[in-house]
């Protein structure tokens, strides 16, 4: 498995994660399908607000429920920042008008 | 009117035409008839699905086209035979129709839509100016400029042609552009033109005459002399900025051009390093210049809502909160909000073995409707950093130029507005930056390396150093998070060992609170050369006060930078299959890890064990698939991946 470009990453993360992983066990698999379907809801085209209330709280969640899985080394800048990333949606609208796929085609 | 007739031709399994098609194909033929351009020319432009209005015929063919072909979709007003655009009304919602011809795939017909798009264009404004002279205003100069010599260069090259001295340049130029043809065989074209054709004034004399034509339409490119090691620009500007003329840097004392051998002292110097820089101002004038966009640009303004839902960045709370500080800004919603982004690429991956990191700057409009904004052509490329270095902090010396037009920008240039035939004062804020992570660093001031990474938590982060691992972990960061009575928060064994979490989650900075922090801090463009500021790393993380805190309104934005969902998803999502997949080298899972987790977690069936042979054994961790679940998945993936091309290469044929 070599060669994933972003977009590769993105329709594995969203879509084909929780299938391919399925034979994991269940207090594993749990968390990384809320984690798929925290990016999903987060990457739609249209958010309300009350749906953005709800993910911001609970993306803490998830993250705690990884923690008590995967080892301290797991946890890098990148498995935090996706707590903030909510507020941002909140603040600044979809994400679409403010990731860089557009700009790196 | 009711158009339904248009896409309603035959009557079902195909038992001939429908008389109220044949009916409406007749008034069409008289509306097309009454156009001026068909009584001159006694021929119209064809709207059926084949020819997509881009040839010409008799108004007979047209017909014929028309009974066999059937219109071209989306074709309920006939812009091409003399109707005109509806306004958008405050009601409207979805997408526009016909406004956007924003054409992906070949060049050349991207090239061709081009033409047409500024040909159709200038008709209209010409039609438009003669009948209403006295109610509108003229545009001013320098838009006027650009429309006579649109005129000018649009003239039919003799009376009938369907080319004018404009598209022959163009498709010159596309010629060359497209295949990569020397100067000289252009040269050779154009002469073989005026050898065969009677007329000849109109015809380009050789490339260099065609390509000047159009540079003249086109927009300007700068080249910005650099010092080599990017410490300053040797440019002018309006803000007392005088350095154009120096002939070393200020700084570093680098020479700006290579050394002249002696005797040859009559050619131009040659620069050490230039930087292009593409000046946003016109490239925004020509947003209300053009027809197609001029009535988008308002978009966000006629489809405000307050519904709760977000559909676009003017449903967020920046920008809203934006509106409420400059009302006087948001009165106007022809004013333009600019998102920038900046990222690096390697320019020659394949061939050269030194890296060469370049940095485009692009500068996008988010006035426009969802379907049309992010699109390319609605992108403005605005820098072009060279390498070959990475600019690190000192990006802020090559952003300078961009952020002088952006200050002009918020005091306002006079446009013409072509959609309302008025001039105004155009304003434009910058919104936000799009960065990755990295950049984020770079454009914010705030370093993205070590403990103080995360831009929001700032200082108030407890990220700490793994002993064995060497790497800085966020483990156990996130249960501050939590509502205080979570169970979590108590958990003194699947967290850190024996640590209970009571702490709240750390405030984050108002804008203004972070001015007051930095706004003492050096900047980049007075001394590139200040070194690591004194607790960096300990108590912040700043590098520089940024440029684009000398944007007068920049503490007014709430989202100054975004971090790019894209990045963080993808390492997110590398990280999860990586140690999920147990694969080699890349994942997080490996024997350090395991010793770091006997020194800060309750977890003694993921410790190493001693083997009786004296080597340390690493327990299969229940979070890791085995090596035949894993070969299974890979396989199912594989599968997966031909269905795809299998399911794509169908759907091209079918296309």
């Amino acid at each position: 498995m070599s060669g994933m470009k972003s977009h590769d990453c993105h329709v594995f993360m969203e879509c084909l994660l929780p299938i391919a992983f399925s034979s994991l066990p269940v207090h594993a698999l749990n968390p990384l399908i809320e984690v798929s379907h925290f990016f999903r809801d987060l990457c739609s085209t249209t958010l309300t607000n009350s749906d953005l209330a709800k993910m911001e709280e609970n993306i803490p969640i998830i993250l705690c429920k990884l923690e008590r899985i995967f080892p301290p080394a797991f946890f890098d800048s990148m498995e935090h920042l996706p707590i903030h990333l909510a507020r941002e949606a909140r603040l600044g609208g979809p994400v679409q008008y403010r990731w860089m796929y557009p700009f790196e085609r | 009117m009711n158009r339904g007739w248009m896409y309603d031709r035959y009557y079902s399994g195909r038992r001939g035409l429908k008389e109220s098609f044949v009916n409406g194909v007749e008034q069409f033929a008289i509306k097309a008839c009454e156009q001026q351009s068909y009584l001159d020319e006694r021929h119209t432009r064809c709207p059926c699905n084949k020819c997509h209005s881009t040839h010409i015929f008799l108004i007979e063919m047209v017909k014929v086209h028309l009974y066999k072909n059937g219109f071209m979709p989306n074709y309920y007003v006939w812009i091409d035979h003399g109707e005109e655009q509806p306004h958008v009304n405050d009601n409207s919602v979805g997408p526009s129709s016909s406004g956007l011809n924003v054409v992906e795939g070949e060049h050349f017909m991207a090239m061709n839509e081009m033409v047409f798009d500024a040909l159709r264009q200038h008709e209209r404004f010409e039609s438009s100016d003669l009948n209403n002279m006295d109610e509108h205003e003229h545009p001013n100069e320098e838009d006027q400029r650009f429309y006579n010599l649109l005129l000018e260069a649009n003239k039919p090259l003799f009376k009938g042609a369907t080319d004018s001295k404009l598209s022959v340049c163009v498709r010159l130029l596309a010629c060359k552009s497209n295949w990569n043809v020397p100067d000289q065989c252009l040269d050779f074209i154009t002469k073989i033109f005026l050898d065969i054709t009677p007329t000849k004034e109109k015809l380009p004399k050789n490339y260099y005459d065609a390509k000047r034509l159009v540079s003249k339409l086109g927009l300007e490119v700068k080249r910005i002399d650099c010092c080599v090691k990017g410490c300053m620009l040797f440019y002018d500007n309006e803000y007392g900025k005088n350095d154009g003329g120096l002939l070393q840097c200020k700084f570093c004392h680098k020479p700006r051009y290579y050394p002249q051998r002696l005797g040859r002292t009559k050619n131009k110097p040659i620069p050490m390093k230039t930087m292009f820089y593409l000046p946003i101002i016109p490239r925004l004038k020509r947003l209300f210049a053009s027809i197609q966009t001029a009535y988008q640009m308002t978009w966000h303004y006629e489809n405000r809502r307050d519904s709760g839902v977000l559909r676009h960045p003017c449903d967020g709370e920046a920008w809203k909160y934006f509106d409420k500080i400059h009302p006087d800004f948001a009165a106007e919603p022809r004013n333009v909000r600019l998102g920038l982004c900046s990222d690096g690429f390697n320019l020659f991956i394949q061939t050269s073995s030194k890296p060469y990191s370049c940095w485009p700057v692009i500068v996008t409009p988010y006035n426009l409707p969802p379907e049309m904004c992010m699109c390319r052509p609605y992108m403005f490329l605005s820098c072009l950093i060279p390498g070959p270095c990475n600019p690190k902090t000192s990006i802020d010396v090559y952003l300078e130029p961009l952020i002088d037009d952006l200050k002009k920008l918020w005091s306002g240039v006079e446009t013409y507005d072509i959609s309302r035939k008025k001039n105004f004062m155009m304003r434009a804020a910058l919104m936000w930056t799009i960065n990755d992570f990295p950049a984020y660093g770079m454009l914010s001031g705030w370093g993205t390396q070590g403990k103080l990474a995360c831009p929001y938590c700032m200082d108030d982060t407890k990220a700490f150093r793994l002993h064995y691992g060497g790497k800085n972990s966020w483990f156990d960061l996130h249960r501050r998070f939590l509502p205080n009575d979570h169970t979590f928060r108590r958990n003194k064994n699947a967290f850190k060992k024996g640590k209970v979490e009571m702490g709240g989650s750390p405030s984050m900075l108002t804008s203004e609170q972070i001015w007051h922090e930095i706004k003492d801090l050096p900047k980049v463009i007075d001394n590139p050369h200040v070194g690591k500021l004194s607790g960096y790393g300990e108590w912040h993380n700043w590098t520089k006060r940024s440029i684009f805190w000398d944007l007068p309104y920049w503490k007014d934005n709430m989202l100054r930078h975004n971090l790019d969902v894209m990045h963080i998803e993808k390492n997110f999502f590398d990280n999860i299959f990586n140690t999920v997949m147990d694969v080699k080298g890349k994942t997080k899972d490996n024997d350090k890890a395991r010793k770091d987790i006997a020194l800060y977690c309750r977890r003694p069936d993921l410790e190493l064990k001693l083997n009786i042979n004296g080597k340390m054994l690493k327990p299969k961790a229940n979070y890791t698939l085995t090596i035949e679940e894993a070969k299974l998945v890979c396989r199912w993936i594989k599968e997966l991946r031909i269905l795809m091309v299998i399911h794509r290469t169908w759907l091209g044929v079918l296309m």
